[in-house]
């Protein structure tokens, strides 16, 4: 029988309960409402769908961001296949993913010291920004970027260069940390396998 | 007045309602009545429950074989129940399942097996069909999660893949537990948005 919800639990609610950030006399509250009503219930399970879908892609690698170290260290703990670079400031290192690769990782140095927003810009072969990833998560402890890159990404079907700049944003102004180019072959050369 | 004594008596004996039309109460009165023959009745029960004590199980075990265990588990001692009229309070059938599942969970965790006695006493016998479940365009997720800014990507793939608590996640990215669920408020707004999911008011 379906029986119309006069106090829908609302969606920031459902996901606190989800991931455990609710009092558990509410998250008590929370469940006890959701068995008792199906427009709710519904909408944790299209909430726990969405989830499994997060998880999927990127258990599969199909993303382009800046990670943690951590996030890398559990793809590859799940068996990820992955290829990492280190390419130092200014330099254009020879980048080539192979057919098994599930996902390139770049290690991008940086002194990160008094940094509080680092953006990470892609850029083309003039090193003008195509596209800007801001505010992106750092490593200060290791004093790198992790950037990881989907290997199914158009740009890594044919020879290309991934061109990245980091910048550090202060108060509106930019400051340079460092410049970086992979030059891809989908042919190869090999790079460093796995974490 | 004839005429409508001469429509009553060739009226036919009114059939059993749709078991989705039932209510709780209406449900386990007609599983009881069916006295382990009403298959509708008891498909009604593991379609209202199955995926809700799926969830509960998710949530509280945070693993999709043993949230299918659990499913299954409850619905046998549900429905075993219901069958007997054990149920002392039928319109509160959705707290008692509620019960059912939390009882288990504790067992669990105690490592009291109850699974493999329930399957034994009742077999196949029970309708305990798998529901499918909620389909999802992945290659539209895909599309959508690229759009998000990266701490809100980096928040849901610590919260959903990683498996994180806010405090941890706060830790990785330097910032507090409270501003994690800020972020992740923001990321699945987007997320629904983008996936054209209804608003909901609460």
């Amino acid at each position: 029988m379906i029986v119309t919800c006069t106090a829908p639990i609302g969606p920031d609610t459902l996901l606190d309960y989800w991931t455990e950030d609710l009092p558990a006399a509410r998250a008590g509250e929370v469940e006890e409402h959701v068995f008792a009503c199906e427009g709710c219930a519904t909408r944790l399970a299209e909430l726990e769908t969405l989830a499994s879908g997060v998880r999927r892609l990127t258990a599969a690698g199909r993303f382009r961001a800046a990670v943690t170290p951590s996030v890398v260290d559990l793809l590859a703990a799940g068996g990820l296949r992955i290829r990492t670079y280190r390419p130092r400031h200014g330099e254009t290192i020879p980048c080539g993913a192979a057919p098994e690769d599930q996902l390139l990782v770049a290690r991008f140095p940086a002194a990160l010291a008094g940094v509080s927003r680092l953006d990470l810009s892609l850029c083309d072969e003039r090193w003008a920004e195509r596209q800007r990833l801001e505010d992106v998560p750092v490593d200060r402890r290791r004093e790198e970027v992790v950037f990881a890159e989907r290997v199914d990404s158009p740009e890594l079907r044919v020879a290309s260069v991934l061109r990245v700049r980091l910048l550090a944003v202060e108060r509106g102004m930019e400051r340079e940390l460092g410049r970086f180019a992979l030059a891809h072959d989908p042919r190869g050369p090999p790079g460093t396998f796995a974490e | 007045m004839f005429g409508a004594a001469y429509t009553v008596a060739m009226i036919e004996p009114e059939p059993a309602a749709p078991a989705r039309a039932l209510s709780d109460g209406g449900l386990v009165a007609r599983v009881l009545a069916g006295g382990g023959s009403d298959r509708e009745g008891e498909e009604e029960v593991c379609r209202r429950f199955g995926p809700r004590i799926r969830l509960y199980g998710l949530r509280h075990l945070r693993d999709e074989a043993a949230a299918a265990d659990l499913r299954q588990e409850v619905l046998l001692t549900v429905l075993g129940r219901l069958r007997a009229g054990a149920l002392r309070e039928p319109d509160r059938l959705a707290s008692y399942v509620l019960g059912a599942c939390r009882l288990a969970v504790t067992d669990r965790r105690r490592g009291v097996a109850r699974r493999e006695a329930l399957l034994e006493r009742f077999g196949e016998d029970l309708a305990v069909a798998a529901p499918a479940p909620p389909r999802l365009d992945e290659e539209r997720l895909d599309r959508c999660l690229d759009g998000l800014p990266p701490r809100e990507r980096a928040v849901l793939q610590f919260t959903f893949y990683a498996g994180r608590a806010s405090d941890e996640i706060a830790v990785e990215l330097e910032t507090t537990a409270g501003n994690v669920r800020v972020v992740r408020h923001r990321a699945l707004g987007h997320l629904r948005a983008c996936m054209g999911a209804e608003e909901v008011v609460p």
